[in-house]
């Protein structure tokens, strides 16, 4: 693994890019947790590509969320780390938050992208079934909401205290820092505007959702990939938190869609 | 010293159940535990205690802004303080205050309150708090990680709306008035006091010192935890070399007089306990969302250890312990009162003395008996050192009671 950061030219601002393994680029951008949060998908996918996930502004080094209000500033963000990066034109992954943030790119900057790929994706809104709000919960119900297994490994990871102190200050700072930034953009209601311009998603797109979801219903996979010019919909067995739940299977479904061969 | 009568109208039919059967008294409490009858009988009911606080010789009073609250019922406390500037005469008007992100655009705050200080003859106080975060984040959908900016942004726009004459341009990040133009303009010039209603924030004492704005620290758990904030703001004003002047400063107090220790207990203990435990339920997922807070804030908050304080599942005995109420007879109130002003530095004590379910009848005794026992001993308190700048022109004369008319005396 190598995290390395770039420093944006014309703004001088820093962003933090994590690169992993070899094979066709895959960029991918994490939920509103952090990219730690997303490590075994990661492990995965670096099989068979390389992956470049940066982090998000405000999220590990990567700077300038104060200059992020809309994500039409994050798109621009994103826009800017492609080319201080040298890609020319991407395939583009993201979950939750990071999907969001996936799909206006992809609706901005409809050129550059060759295929998406949502993993329960933020960025629309249905009155008939409302997200619960991930910034209104405990610590115990948000884990329950976003692990099909709240007593697995990975949702224990997610909640459970560390021993040290230290670690455990660092850690709850880290997932305050986290939603301070996802916050920013999804707050009150996730809907922004991408219902409007999600016609504009030209490239070929897998929206994966988690059969045990018990944020992001059917309905809204559904939306999405009917919104765009040409989706589909995969469900794998999992919870909200895809990466780490389901990660073996939806590196699978990721290679199957972007006809990547494993090494 | 200037005392004021403050009232947080806490809707006091909540069924005894409550916290067993609801998760939270705020944000989203069910609509249908209220009563608008019973509301019609209780704003009636505080607004009576505020006006009757008013006739006993308080130099203020005080209201303030809640959302989806079920002790707080003032969404809009300039309502109830266009209602005071008609039915009073002399007392200071506190609004404590208008939360300032909220109002779009802020100029709406600008002349709301220039309107009260217009209709009261100058006798508004301006509060502009930055609000919880259950009002400002979760009831009302302010953007946390913003929210400070805006606000800072709404008081400056509010500021120069008031000072100014000439019709404005205002190019905010949040705010963009092409025409500002705050019609009428409040009495008092270049513009009513200012204070600044806070937790325990940095930013806040800084603020405060360098805008000379009063700084009020708001808080349920009493004067003896306040001390470590009010010597916050104390040591930033030393920090600037600007003077302690306990005028900068004001707090808030639960107070309750009886004719012995045991009578206050008897009293009053029920009605304590009912504000603590049951309108301080507020689900853990709504205490603070991210952002509301800087990082820089939960770390040092992290760092020095500090927790807080347990308000819920409280006793009367632990109340009068901690001192979050003050209750007793009206010597040993005087005299923790005292201690509290010493203490905590402050010249300005908002004094709750309607808590939890208290009925109307308990309130007009205990605003009396305050009123007569124990505030005339100690409006002297200050006056010989210092000046009071944040309070209004037309009320700087000492306030002498007026006769009690007997219908209203309880």
């Amino acid at each position: 693994m190598m995290a390395a950061t770039i420093t944006l030219p014309g703004n001088g601002l820093v962003a933090e890019v994590e690169r992993r393994g070899r094979g066709t680029p895959l960029v991918y951008l994490h939920g509103a947790f952090g990219l730690e949060w997303s490590a075994p998908l990661v492990d995965e996918l670096a099989r068979t590509h390389e992956v470049i996930a940066p982090k998000l502004p405000g999220y590990g080094a990567s700077e300038g969320l104060e200059r992020i209000r809309s994500f039409y500033d994050l798109s621009v963000w994103l826009d800017e780390v492609l080319d201080a990066l040298g890609l020319e034109s991407v395939a583009l992954a993201g979950h939750d938050f990071g999907g969001a943030a996936a799909a206006e790119y992809a609706a901005l900057f409809r050129r550059r992208v060759e295929r998406l790929v949502l993993l329960a994706p933020y960025g629309l809104w249905q009155d008939e079934a409302p997200l619960e709000d991930i910034f209104g919960l405990t610590p115990g119900a948000l884990t329950k909401l976003l692990y099909a297994d709240p007593g697995g490994e990975a949702a224990t990871a997610f909640n459970a205290p560390l021993p040290d102190p230290v670690a455990q200050t660092e850690s709850i700072l880290r997932r305050r820092q986290a939603l301070i930034a996802a916050a920013k953009l999804m707050w009150p209601i996730p809907d922004k505007g991408l219902k409007h311009r999600l016609y504009r998603i030209t490239a070929p797109t897998l929206v994966v959702g988690g059969t045990q979801d018990a944020l992001m219903g059917r309905g809204y996979l559904d939306a999405f990939a009917a919104g765009v010019q040409g989706g589909r919909v995969r469900m794998v067995r999992s919870g909200h938190m895809i990466p780490q739940e389901a990660a073996a299977e939806t590196a699978a479904a990721i290679d199957d869609f972007a006809g990547a061969r494993r090494a | 010293m200037k005392f004021m009568s403050f009232n947080l109208m806490p809707y006091r039919h909540l069924p005894m159940d409550f916290p067993q059967k609801h998760r939270s008294v705020w944000v989203d409490i069910p609509g249908e535990l209220f009563d608008p009858v019973k509301g019609h009988e209780l704003y009636n009911e505080y607004m009576d205690q505020l006006e009757y606080a008013a006739e006993l010789g308080f130099d203020g009073i005080c209201v303030n802004e809640h959302h989806a609250n079920g002790y707080g019922l003032m969404p809009s406390p300039n309502i109830i303080a266009g209602s005071l500037a008609r039915r009073t005469r002399d007392a200071a008007i506190v609004v404590l205050g208008n939360s300032v992100a909220l109002y779009n655009p802020p100029v709406r705050i600008a002349e709301e309150f220039a309107m009260i200080d217009c209709i009261s003859g100058g006798r508004l106080v301006a509060g502009f708090p930055v609000g919880t975060s259950m009002d400002t984040n979760y009831a009302y959908g302010e953007v946390p990680t913003t929210l400070r900016e805006k606000y800072y942004e709404g008081v400056r726009l509010i500021m120069e709306a008031w000072k100014r004459n000439d019709v404005f341009a205002f190019n905010g990040e949040f705010t963009q008035m092409r025409y500002v133009n705050c019609w009428p303009k409040p009495i008092q010039r270049p513009h009513p006091p200012v204070w600044i209603p806070g937790g325990g924030s940095v930013e806040t004492w800084d603020y405060c010192a360098d805008n000379g704005f009063l700084y009020s620290y708001l808080s349920f758990s009493g004067y003896k935890r306040a001390k470590v904030f009010m010597d916050g703001f104390w040591e930033t004003l030393d920090r600037k070399g600007l003077p302690r002047n306990p005028y900068q400063a004001g707090f808030v107090q639960f107070v309750a007089v009886a004719d012995s220790d045991q009578q206050a207990a008897d009293l009053y203990g029920a009605h304590a306990e009912w504000f603590f435990n049951k309108t301080q339920h507020v689900y853990g997922g709504f205490v603070e969302a991210p952002g509301y807070r800087t990082l820089n804030t939960i770390k040092l908050g992290m760092e020095s250890q500090q927790k807080g304080p347990k308000i819920i599942d409280t006793t009367w005995a632990e109340m009068i312990e901690r001192g979050t109420v003050i209750a007793g007879t009206a010597k040993r109130v005087t005299e923790q009162l005292e201690d509290l002003s010493r203490t905590l530095n402050v010249g300005h004590l908002g004094i709750l003395a309607q808590f939890g379910d208290m009925p109307l009848d308990k309130v007009m005794v205990n605003l009396r008996r305050i009123a007569t026992e124990v505030t005339p001993h100690l409006k002297h308190l200050w006056d010989d050192q210092w000046e009071d700048h944040w309070w209004p022109d037309a009320l700087k004369q000492p306030r002498v009671p007026r006769a009690i008319a007997p219908q209203r005396a309880a």
